[in-house]
């Protein structure tokens, strides 16, 4: 059973060359069975909306430039969550020609939800971590790029 | 007018009070339609808290003025709406209300737009193009609905006016000239406030939240914030131009009545194409509008 958690996290999907079944469990939890809204979760429409950043797959050369591109993006404070076996230490796929490190050799990452694919349980359970860590994301404030 | 009333009731704090709450309502009966048990009571405040702690980022190629004094003025214009039909809503106003908040309805489109014009991004020009389109098409048939209840109350130009009028002679939504301007502005006020069937131009999956795509932080809460004022005071006007209802009491539960439906509207509806939403209010809408314009004068 998830504890109530009351906050607001808006989460963005970058999925960098996964094989689709984290994106699926991913879009399980805004359905009704599992009804993110009543924790405050919701899908950013765009990664200016984003508080929460789930990266699926397995990174490759072409993946990391965007991910990099896309989290720079995104206002700060933003939270990075690996999601998935790949994302997390690059699973079966592990030794192939164009496969990186995992993803937290790259950029600072905030949750690991790991699973193959993780249950929208876990998924859930793990989102509803950040509520209680109140310190900002990976990187500060970006000089000369925020106002108030 | 002191500062008590512009910050606290009706102003700034009241309005987004009630935009909150009409937000969290709808919110909540969308859930309950697709069997959810739907969001906390204080999401929305929770939404507000969150986006004003972060960054306020500034697309390279945006006119920062521009960019950061949309959302404002947007804003400022449904502070000074709520407050005019709120202390309509109390009996209170002066002649020519009505004007004033056919005038300042107009604002956020313009600020919307001019939004979307200052972001670089395609999507936000998509959207605001979209926004301007509805605009154009819905304009004509609200003021002729407008006129219709002006020659119904045979020249009463106050909204609290025609609300009393309303009282002791019945609701002129009752009439069938009524009806059908009633039915054509409650079309055009929900397109106004681009709402369930008529929100493509700030559509989430089409084009990524459409001119709001560019904006994060305090800017985006700002939009959030009067997106929802004007969630809540739409009905309001409604109610106040062709339902009528005596006391408090028949106004609220009216207003109630009305946000229920629009909410349930929004919920069985999918949205249109900005064309078509175009093609119905220049066509059908309008023909009715001015219809109901010249049974008004017949005295039906």
């Amino acid at each position: 059973m998830i504890k109530p958690a009351a906050g607001s996290l808006w989460v963005y999907h970058f999925a960098a060359s996964s094989c689709s079944n984290c994106d699926m469990e991913i879009l399980e939890i805004f359905t009704p069975g599992f009804d993110s809204e009543r924790f405050g979760i919701k899908e950013a429409l765009s990664i200016r909306h984003a508080d929460c950043l789930l990266v699926t797959g397995v990174l490759n050369p072409k993946s990391l430039s965007l991910l990099k591109k896309v989290r720079g993006e995104a206002p700060r404070p933003v939270k990075v969550a690996a999601v998935g076996t790949c994302a997390l230490d690059t699973g079966i796929f592990r030794g192939s020609y164009n496969v990186l490190k995992p993803l937290d050799k790259y950029i600072p990452v905030d949750l690991y939800i790991p699973g193959c694919p993780p249950t929208p349980e876990a998924l859930l359970s793990g989102l509803l971590g950040l509520y209680g860590k109140d310190k900002p994301g990976p990187g500060k404030r970006r000089k000369g790029r925020w106002i108030f | 007018m002191s500062v008590f009333n512009y910050i606290l009731f009706p102003g700034i704090i009241f309005a987004a009070a009630a935009g909150a709450a009409v937000c969290w309502i709808e919110r909540k009966i969308s859930a309950l339609i697709q069997f959810r048990s739907g969001p906390p009571l204080l999401q929305p405040l929770y939404d507000i808290l969150k986006l004003s702690r972060k960054e306020t980022l500034i697309p390279a190629g945006a006119p920062a003025p521009v960019f950061l004094g949309a959302p404002v003025l947007g804003f400022s214009a449904l502070i000074l709406t709520a407050m005019i039909l709120t202390e309509a809503g109390a009996g209170r106003g002066f002649a020519g209300d009505i004007f004033a908040v056919l005038y300042l309805l107009r604002v956020p489109v313009f600020s919307i737009f001019l939004a979307g014009a200052s972001s670089p991004g395609p999507f936000s020009s998509e959207g605001a193009s979209g926004e301007v389109r509805v605009f154009a098409a819905c304009e004509v048939p609200l003021i002729l609905s407008v006129v219709t209840v002006i020659l119904k109350s045979s020249g009463e130009l106050s909204l609290a006016g025609i609300h009393s009028i309303q009282s002791y002679e019945g609701a002129f939504a009752a009439s069938l000239s009524g009806f059908i301007a009633f039915a054509a502005a409650f079309l055009c006020l929900m397109a106004r406030s681009s709402r369930s069937l008529f929100d493509m131009p700030s559509s989430g999956r089409d084009i990524m939240g459409g001119v709001f795509a560019e904006y994060s932080g305090p800017p985006l809460a700002l939009f959030m914030l009067s997106g929802w004022i004007l969630d809540a005071f739409i009905p309001l006007l409604a109610v106040l131009l062709f339902l009528g209802g005596s006391g408090l009491s028949g106004t609220l539960l009216r207003y109630a009545g009305l946000l229920l439906f629009s909410a349930l509207v929004k919920n069985i509806f999918p949205r249109l194409r900005i064309d078509q939403i175009e093609k119905f209010f220049r066509y059908p809408v309008t023909a009715a509008a001015a219809f109901s314009v010249l049974l008004g004068g017949l005295g039906l």
